[in-house]
């Protein structure tokens, strides 16, 4: 039913990359559980800043961090056209409120560049890597450590 | 075709399961020398089917042992041997053995080895030729065992695999057995009610029933306190202990007598409440003037009930009976509207124990059931909102439909809960062996004493309240109890005593774990938290807060929680994964005398009923159960104290009142709440929560935070509101904590 | 005769003629009232007779023709009676069968063998005897004889068709005869018969007169025969009555009245009677023959009356009324002796005159009695009123009475005074020194007093001449006219006066005053003239005289004197008054002339010498009082004139400067008017133009309101094109959303196939496929949206401008509507104003004339003023003629100046424009006129 697959080199991984303000970022296609459309969050309190609060997915509750605000930037002021991005992060169902889905992309690990070492802290936690593709900087995402979950629930 | 026989084997590991419960039930009523024939004939039928299903699945270990410990019953069971206390404890080791087999077998494990050593025990029991009857001598002077009925013991046959009902009991031989019940003023209080005992008792058979005392006249007649005594004759076959099982839940609010017309003996009366002997004289005086008017209703509610056989001399009119029917029938539905959950209980704890008709079911099963009955519940919910938003005739057809929905779903959904439901029995029944292993090993003589293994906890609370449980045990004989000298120095009784019980309140369990031993030493327990650095050098505290330290996180010495050693001492654990369950665990020390751990946990984890709040544009959940009540406060009635956290003047009592807004840090309300809901913390009596609107009484479904997020404080869990939005049920003893917790030092703030 | 008689009357004396009047009054009366009663009650009388014989007639005629009917009735009854039939058959039969002689054996058995007597035979029932006749007439007989003696019929016969009498009640001679061959076959019997036998119509009946009847001993018979039919209506025979003349003559006769001489008779057309008449012994029944004449006229007429000599022989009146029966005309006569008629009227007459000669003996003794008692006062009256007649006064006696005599006594002594106070008055009449002569309506001199007598006394031999011997002594009667012309005195004038009037006489060249006044009776009617003469002559003369001095002195020549030489002492008194008062006046007047011509000379110092009295005193004072007034008055009028002189001065200059103002006023107003005119005809102008502008605007605005409507139109497509535009957007935002959801649907299914590894490579690709897909249609999506947007933008750019233009329109709409008003506002405030011009040019034209007016008004006040100054300059000449005393000349400016000035404010009107009046008005001639009026 499609053209002729285009073999990508075995060892390429897929990105989901989405916007928030001017930046793209990508995260691993894996740890996409799903992408939905923002709904209203119920606050959650005694949170850090960025926790939206936590979302209904269909019975499951899901908190929801919005990244511009854990990168430091305003609330993002959601409407309908925001998207959040379900990651499973050890997983627990995590959202994440972005702009806007940009695209998926296949990325060699040879595209990945690593982030300089002169960045902050924070960019050095949060970031795995930067691609660019077609002029535009990609950075990737490492989860586990921007929303660090305490795990101590027994299997 | 292959699934079928691991189904069929996961029915079989689930009977054994029940077998191993009833058999070490029967095996501690024998140590107790509280056993009749029948309890003989019932662990032997127990031991009986596990080696049947055994060989049935090639389980060879299991099998020989199980035949030699069948053989010992069979012994017992025909007075060939004598149930003293050794033999017992030899019964109550190779039943611990026999599901530790069943256990292996389960999960393939290869038997552990001390299965030949007591397998060797119970040979010794079998041929005292061999070795000299010396254990088997004092076999006489025990109890004497009643002359059972030599009814003839019919060998079940071998249980084919297709056959997945319970063996048929046999047909028993039925007689009659009169209860004479004389309910205690809590009896009403806690929702029971004589109509449903008498049904229930129905489902055993043919109940006759008669009353004493008198029905004071209308005008002063008190609906809470009962004046009837009521006598009721049973034809069944049931045993007395399993008569008695089925009224235990009754057993705290009211005074059972049962005298089985068989058996000359008199029943030990089951433990009585304190308020039962005054109960008796009351009953006697109103007896006579009442007489006639109790009659009446009694007989036409049995009526209902039973075939009503009028006894001779209170002839009643037909038509008198028929009103009478009517006004039980409404009050039935009243009740079982006011207390559904007491109603449930009593009757789930008759299915459950009644032997037969048990179904093997596997548990993620019945949570999809329960998960599905939540979803229920919520689409329920949501379209209760709906049709509310669309503003329809005040008592249109659509209202009233939605109105039977919700009570079926809920009717449903606690049906589902009453099959995850599980008396508490299973864990309290391992506590014993955990005692006995205990004991041995730190040389203390300890007994222990469990009530109210009756009451029902939901299955997962019951698996995750194994291992706490016996952690406190293990916490509380290590370190409550003393060594028998120095107990016998101390001017107590050698042999310390544990008391495990376990009851309802309301909307949740409490199982309590009590010693009489020297209590938690505060300044030990202060010491070390200093020198581990939880506490600050000089911090002043409480003796309550001293207390509390034992649970503080990382108090515990062990870094990680093992779920079969649990050696460490650390309460930290044991808090947290009571609390995971959605429970709290306190403490009560008195040192020297002992310490007493009350652990809540609510009654079903999925549903409860809670009032939903408003604060800001958010919504939050109450349980209902703790909600006392709802009041509108004004300034003259809110003061605050010197440390300028408010108190609340209710009903001539001054109750903390703490801002919901300020504990959960929201943002600060723009114009004076002026809503206040009193509630109960399980421990620390009443507060008062200041709130902005009170929306409504829900029905909502728990949904853990902690699945896909982690545990907030303050917050229970979260539930999904009609509209599909997410609100957030509040833990009211959490907030209660959180709000004195102000008071302390930031300690809490670490978490 | 009759006034002979009235003469007669009069003298007779009262009693007589009231003795005489009240008998013959009542006689009179009696006898006319008798008289008239019984020609009444005669006329009654006789009408009341004649109608009881009309009344009687017709009773009697009724009477008779109900008989007969009843016996034709009878008849046809009886013919058609079956047993009448089986009777006639049966003696027919029997009367056959009797053999050849059945009229013999009939009448043999019947008649003569018949016990019983003649006129009894019908009691004959049975002969007993074999005949076959016998047992039928038994049967029948008793029945038809009942039927006679019921009706009193005088015989009945049962005729067979062959004639044959077959039966008959009484049995007389025409008894078993036969009528057609029989002895009796001529009679009136047989001739019914025949008369039946000829025409047997059933039912019809046959009559014959009365006429002497053989059988019947010659007796007046009269027969009726009907014929007798069998069922089959064959001929049987006939039925005949022999017609009972004494029942008709006792019906006729019923009701005579021998007492008054009344009766009734029956007479046949041939005036033989046809029964016997009451009235006279004869049995005139056939043989009294009656007036032929009056039976005709009755017989003709039907009735008839007339008086005639009756049968009784007496002198009766007769009233004849005709019978008719079958063809048979009787005349019913009803007579009666006239006097028997006339008795009860005679009688009346008797007892009438009976009545009035008793009531006249009564009467008259009454009135004899009455006269007594009124004629004794009646004479005792006419002897007063004699004397009163005679002049002499009387007492009136019986005033008391209550009656007419009473009245009349009393009227009397009203009378009687009155004649004495007539008496006075005549005696005061004649003593009178007036000459009062009386005269009656008709103009005749009734009397004359002294006085009159004396005075035409000395005219006698002038009025003798003028009517022939007219003696003034014997006045009386003369006609007043004939003594002199005097209309006044003629009979017609006087019947026109009503009220008093004078007139005058003249003759013998002696004039005289008539004053004429009616005399009215009590009830106010004229019943006489009563005229006073009075001699003019001396008077005249005098009063000519006193004229002529009255006329002097009036004339102002009191010099002329009476002649005193009069025979009348009073003329002369009054001359001699008249003279001296001449005199007086005379002197008076003089003295007051002097003083006066000195007035006139101006010289105000002198006073009246004379000392006089009364109101010569009066006028002497008040003519001293004129002159001291008139002195201190010219003072002050030469104060004032001075004042006046100087005002004038004033006046006129003012007014000559209030000429030359108005006139340049008048000038200038007339610029203006030409202004005014010309701006009204600018300003009309320019409403026209305002209104032309208006109706510009009207068709401006009209189509910018086109052009409003296109815009709203426009922008309301335009709306339009916005809202499917917004439409539009809303549906490609659904798009939109479509492609968002469908962009994560995609996504989702990316990371699912890359979950799925391997085995999602192709969903992979699909999802990839549905990315693009949905991204191209997101794409297409914002394209359209940016396309929508700019085209919306571009609308709302449209709808922008065309709002504007819109507004703009409106704008020019309102603003060429608020021209448009502008221009109204224009239009009308130029209307106005061009109203208001005109109103202005009016008013300025009016103002012009005004002061056209005014200018000439200046001007001829400015005239006044000059001809005041003029006069006022004359009026100080003529008051310096005037030599007043010294003190009371000097000049008082102030006053004189503010009185001037009250005069001009209080009198504004134009009295200015007749500035000739002021200066003719003579002050010396105003007596005492207010000069504040000037």
């Amino acid at each position: 039913m499609s053209e002729e697959v285009k073999t990508e080199n075995f060892d390429s991984k897929q990105y989901v990359t989405f916007v928030v303000g001017e930046r793209l970022y990508g995260v691993e296609i894996t740890a996409v559980r799903e992408i939905k459309q923002w709904s209203p969050t119920t606050a959650l309190p005694n949170q850090p800043v960025y926790t939206r609060g936590v979302l209904n997915l269909r019975g499951t509750i899901v908190p929801v961090h919005d990244l511009r605000a854990r990168f430091g930037g305003m609330l993002t002021d959601a409407t309908e056209n925001h998207v959040i991005v379900i990651a499973s992060i050890a997983d627990q169902a995590v959202g994440i409120l972005v702009d806007a889905v940009s695209d998926i992309l296949n990325v060699s690990p040879d595209d990945t560049r690593s982030v300089p070492p002169s960045a902050r802290e924070m960019d050095l936690e949060a970031i795995s890597g930067l691609v660019a593709r077609d002029d535009q900087m990609i950075a990737l995402l490492d989860l586990t450590r921007l929303f660090p979950v305490n795990t101590f629930m027994a299997a | 075709m292959m699934d079928d026989f691991d189904d069929f084997q996961a029915v079989f590991f689930q009977e054994c399961e029940e077998l191993l419960g009833d058999l070490q039930d029967h095996l501690e009523s024998i140590a107790d020398g509280d056993f009749d024939a029948e309890t003989l004939n019932a662990a032997f039928r127990a031991v009986h089917s596990i080696k049947g299903g055994a060989g049935a699945f090639g389980f060879d270990h299991l099998v020989n042992f199980a035949h030699i410990f069948e053989t010992v019953m069979d012994k017992l069971r025909s007075d060939e041997l004598d149930a003293n206390p050794t033999v017992t404890k030899v019964l109550l080791r190779s039943n611990d053995v026999i599901a530790d087999l069943v256990a292996d077998a389960q999960n393939g494990a290869p038997p552990r080895d001390n299965v030949e050593r007591v397998r060797l025990e119970l040979e010794a029991l079998i041929n005292p030729a061999a070795a000299d009857a010396a254990p088997v001598a004092d076999a006489g002077q025990a109890a004497a065992s009643t002359p059972a009925p030599a009814a003839p013991e019919t060998q079940a046959s071998q249980t084919a695999p297709e056959v997945l009902a319970e063996p048929e009991e046999e047909a028993e031989p039925t007689r009659d057995v009169t209860i004479r019940i004389a309910p205690g003023p809590e009896f009403i209080h806690s929702g029971h009610d004589m109509v449903k005992l008498i049904r229930a008792f129905k489902s055993m058979g043919d109940v006759r029933v008669e009353t004493e005392g008198e029905l004071p006249p209308l005008s002063d007649h008190d609906a809470v306190t009962t004046q009837l005594v009521w006598t009721l004759t049973l034809n069944t076959a049931e045993t007395i202990s399993e008569i008695e099982e089925f009224y235990d839940f009754y057993a705290h609010t009211a005074d059972f007598t049962i005298t089985d017309s068989s058996v000359a003996e008199e029943a030990v009366s089951a433990e009585a409440e304190p308020a039962a002997p005054v109960q008796e004289e009351t009953v006697a005086e109103q007896a006579q003037d009442v007489q006639e008017q109790a009659q009446e209703p009694l007989e036409a509610s049995s009526a209902t009930v039973v075939e009503l056989n009028v006894s001779s001399e209170g002839q009643v009119a037909l038509d008198e009976v028929k009103a009478a029917v009517a006004q039980a029938d409404a009050a039935e539905k009243a009740e079982k509207a006011a207390a559904p959950k007491a109603t449930e209980a009593p009757k789930k704890a008759a299915a459950s124990n009644k032997a037969a008709k048990t179904l093997r079911v596997e548990l993620n099963r019945v949570d999809r059931l329960v998960n599905m009955v939540g979803e229920i519940v919520i689409t329920q919910a949501v379209l209760n909102q709906k049709i509310s938003e669309v503003d329809l005739p005040p008592n249109n057809q659509v209202a009233q439909a939605i109105e039977q929905l919700s009570h079926q779903t809920r009717e449903l959904q606690e049906s589902v809960m009453a099959i995850r439901a599980q008396p508490v029995k299973s864990v309290f029944s391992r506590m014993p062996r955990v005692v006995r292993d205990l004991a041995d090993q730190l040389g203390k003589e300890v007994t222990l004493e469990l009530a109210g293994e009756h009451t029902e906890v939901d299955t997962t609370v019951i698996e995750e309240l194994a291992e706490p449980l016996t952690h406190m045990l293990r916490n509380s004989m290590d370190h409550g109890l003393e060594m028998p000298d120095a107990r016998e120095a101390a001017g107590k009784p050698r042999c310390g005593t544990v008391w495990l019980t376990a009851e309802h309140r309301g909307e949740r369990v409490t199982i309590t774990l009590e010693d009489d031993g020297a209590g938690i030493n505060r300044d030990r327990v202060l010491a070390k938290a200093i020198e581990k650095g939880i506490v600050p050098e000089e911090a002043q505290l409480t003796p309550e807060e001293i207390d509390m330290l034992i649970f503080a996180p990382g108090f515990s010495t062990a870094a990680a929680v093992s779920n079969v050693s649990g050696r460490g001492v650390g309460m930290d654990v044991v808090k947290k994964k009571v609390q995971a369950l959605g429970g709290r665990v306190s403490l009560q020390n008195n040192p020297g005398k002992g310490a007493k751990f009350v652990i809540t946990l609510p009654l079903t984890l999925a549903v409860l009923d809670g009032m939903t709040i408003g604060i800001g544009d958010e919504r939050f959940v109450l349980p209902l159960g703790s909600v006392v009540e709802a009041l509108k406060i004004s300034d003259d009635v809110m003061e605050t104290l010197p440390s300028g956290s408010h108190i609340l003047r209710y009903r001539d009592n001054y109750i903390p009142l703490l801002s919901v807004r300020d504990l959960l840090g929201l943002d600060p309300a723009l114009e004076r709440e002026s809503l206040a809901v009193v509630v109960e913390t399980e421990t620390d009596g009443k507060i008062s929560l200041l709130v902005d609107e009170l929306i409504g009484q829900r029905q909502v479904v728990l949904k853990s935070l902690e699945a896909n997020f982690k545990r907030i404080e303050g917050i229970s869990g979260a539930t999904i509101l009609g509209d599909g939005r997410v609100a957030l049920i509040l833990d009211v003893p959490a907030l209660h904590a959180l709000g004195t917790g102000h008071n302390v030092s930031a300690l809490r703030k670490a978490s | 005769m009759l006034s002979s008689a009235a003469n007669v009357f009069k003298n007779v004396s009262i009693s007589h003629k009231v003795m005489g009047l009240v008998l013959g009054g009542c006689l009179l009366v009696g006898a006319s009232v008798a008289y008239s009663n019984y020609q009444i009650a005669r006329g009654i009388a006789v009408q009341v007779a004649q109608d009881e014989l009309r009344v009687e007639a017709d009773g009697r005629v009724a009477a008779v023709l109900d008989y007969l009917d009843l016996i034709a009735f009878d008849m046809n009854f009886v013919a058609e009676h079956p047993q009448t039939r089986s009777a006639l058959k049966s003696f027919d039969f029997a009367w056959n069968v009797m053999g050849d002689a059945p009229m013999q054996t009939l009448q043999d058995a019947y008649i003569h063998n018949n016990p019983y007597p003649v006129g009894e035979k019908h009691k004959l029932v049975d002969v007993k005897d074999d005949e076959v006749y016998t047992t039928i007439h038994a049967d029948n007989h008793p029945v038809f004889r009942k039927l006679v003696e019921k009706r009193g019929y005088y015989d009945v016969f049962l005729i067979n068709e062959t004639g044959d009498v077959v039966y008959s009640v009484f049995k007389e001679m025409d008894y078993a005869t036969n009528l057609v061959s029989g002895e009796f076959a001529g009679s009136d019997l047989g001739k019914a018969f025949q008369a039946v036998k000829a025409n047997p119509a059933p039912g019809s009946q046959v009559f014959f007169d009365f006429a002497p009847y053989a059988p019947s001993a010659g007796a007046p018979a009269s027969f009726i025969a009907t014929p007798v039919l069998d069922t089959d209506g064959s001929f049987l025979g006939a039925l005949a009555f022999q017609m009972p003349h004494g029942a008709i003559t006792d019906i006729v006769r019923a009701s005579d009245n021998p007492e008054h001489h009344h009766g009734a008779y029956l007479v046949g057309a041939d005036g033989l009677l046809r029964i016997d008449a009451s009235m006279n012994e004869v049995d005139d029944t056939l043989t009294t023959a009656f007036d032929k004449d009056f039976v005709s006229r009755v017989l003709s007429q039907g009735t008839h009356t007339a008086d005639m000599t009756g049968l009784s022989g007496n002198e009766v009146r007769a009233f004849g009324q005709r019978v008719e029966f079958l063809g048979t005309q009787w005349a019913l006569i009803n007579e009666q002796d006239v006097e028997a008629i006339m008795a009860p009227a005679i009688a009346l007459r008797n007892n009438m005159l009976t009545v009035t000669g008793i009531v006249m003996a009564i009467v008259s003794a009454l009135a004899w009695f009455a006269s007594l008692g009124f004629v004794r006062p009646i004479r005792q009256l006419d002897g007063a009123v004699s004397q009163l007649a005679s002049g002499q006064t009387a007492d009136v006696p019986g005033l008391d009475r209550g009656d007419e005599l009473g009245t009349l006594a009393r009227s009397l002594d009203a009378i009687n005074d009155r004649a004495e106070r007539n008496q006075q008055i005549r005696s005061a009449l004649d003593s009178s020194q007036a000459c009062v002569m009386l005269i009656s309506e008709s103009g005749t001199i009734t009397y004359a007093n002294t006085a009159l007598v004396k005075l035409f006394a000395r005219s006698q031999s002038y009025l003798a001449g003028r009517s022939n011997g007219l003696d003034v002594a014997r006045l009386r009667g003369v006609q007043a006219d004939t003594l002199a012309d005097i209309p006044a005195f003629a009979p017609s004038s006087l019947s026109g006066t009503r009220a008093q009037t004078r007139t005058e006489a003249q003759f013998d060249n002696r004039a005289f005053d008539i004053h004429l006044s009616p005399v009215l009776n009590a009830d106010g009617e004229v019943t006489g003239f009563v005229a006073e003469w009075d001699e003019q002559t001396e008077k005249r003369e005098i009063t000519r005289q006193v004229r002529q001095v009255i006329d002097a002195v009036a004339s102002g020549d009191l010099t002329q004197r009476l002649d005193l030489k009069s025979n009348d002492s009073f003329f002369t008194d009054i001359s001699g008054g008249v003279n001296t008062i001449c005199a007086r006046v005379g002197e008076f007047l003089d003295d007051i002339g002097a003083t006066v011509d000195e007035l006139a000379a101006g010289n105000l110092t002198r006073k009246v010498s004379g000392q006089y009295s009364g109101q010569y005193q009066q006028v002497a004072s008040n003519l001293d009082n004129a002159i001291d007034r008139s002195a201190s008055l010219v003072s002050q009028i030469a104060n004032t004139a001075r004042a006046v002189t100087k005002a004038t001065t004033g006046i006129t200059d003012g007014a000559t400067e209030l000429s030359r103002r108005s006139e340049s006023q008048a000038s200038s107003l007339q610029e203006t008017a030409a202004t005014m005119e010309e701006m009204s005809a600018t300003v009309k102008s320019s409403a026209e133009n305002a209104s032309t502008a208006n109706q510009m605007a009207g068709e401006v605005s009209s189509r910018a309101k086109e052009g409003a409507q296109v815009v709203t139109d426009a922008i309301s497509a335009m709306g339009l094109i916005e809202q499917s535009s917004v439409k539009i957007s809303d549906i490609i935002a659904v798009i939109d959303s479509i492609a968002f959801q469908t962009n994560l649907l995609a996504l989702n299914a990316a990371v699912e196939a890359a979950r799925a590894g391997d085995a999602g490579k192709g969903f992979a690709v699909v999802a990839s496929e549905v990315r693009t897909l949905a991204q191209r249609s997101s794409a297409a999506a914002a394209d359209i949206k940016e396309l929508i947007q700019a085209s919306s933008v571009h609308v709302s750019d449209g709808v922008r401008l065309v709002q504007a233009s819109g507004e703009s329109l409106q704008a020019m709409t309102g603003d060429i509507r608020d021209v448009s008003a502008k221009i109204e506002e224009i239009a009308s405030a130029s209307r106005e104003q061009a109203t208001g011009i005109q109103e202005i040019s009016t008013a300025v034209s009016s103002l012009d004339q005004i002061t056209q007016g005014n200018s000439t008004i200046a001007e001829e006040s400015a005239a006044a003023a000059r001809a005041l100054t003029q006069l006022s300059g004359d009026l100080d000449a003529l008051v310096n003629r005037f030599k007043i005393s010294e003190q009371s000349s000097q000049f008082d400016e102030g006053k004189a100046d503010v009185q001037w000035q009250q005069a001009a404010i209080s009198s504004p009107q134009p009295k200015l424009a007749q500035p000739a009046a002021v200066a003719s008005r003579a002050p010396v001639a105003a007596a005492a006129s207010d000069w504040a009026e000037f």
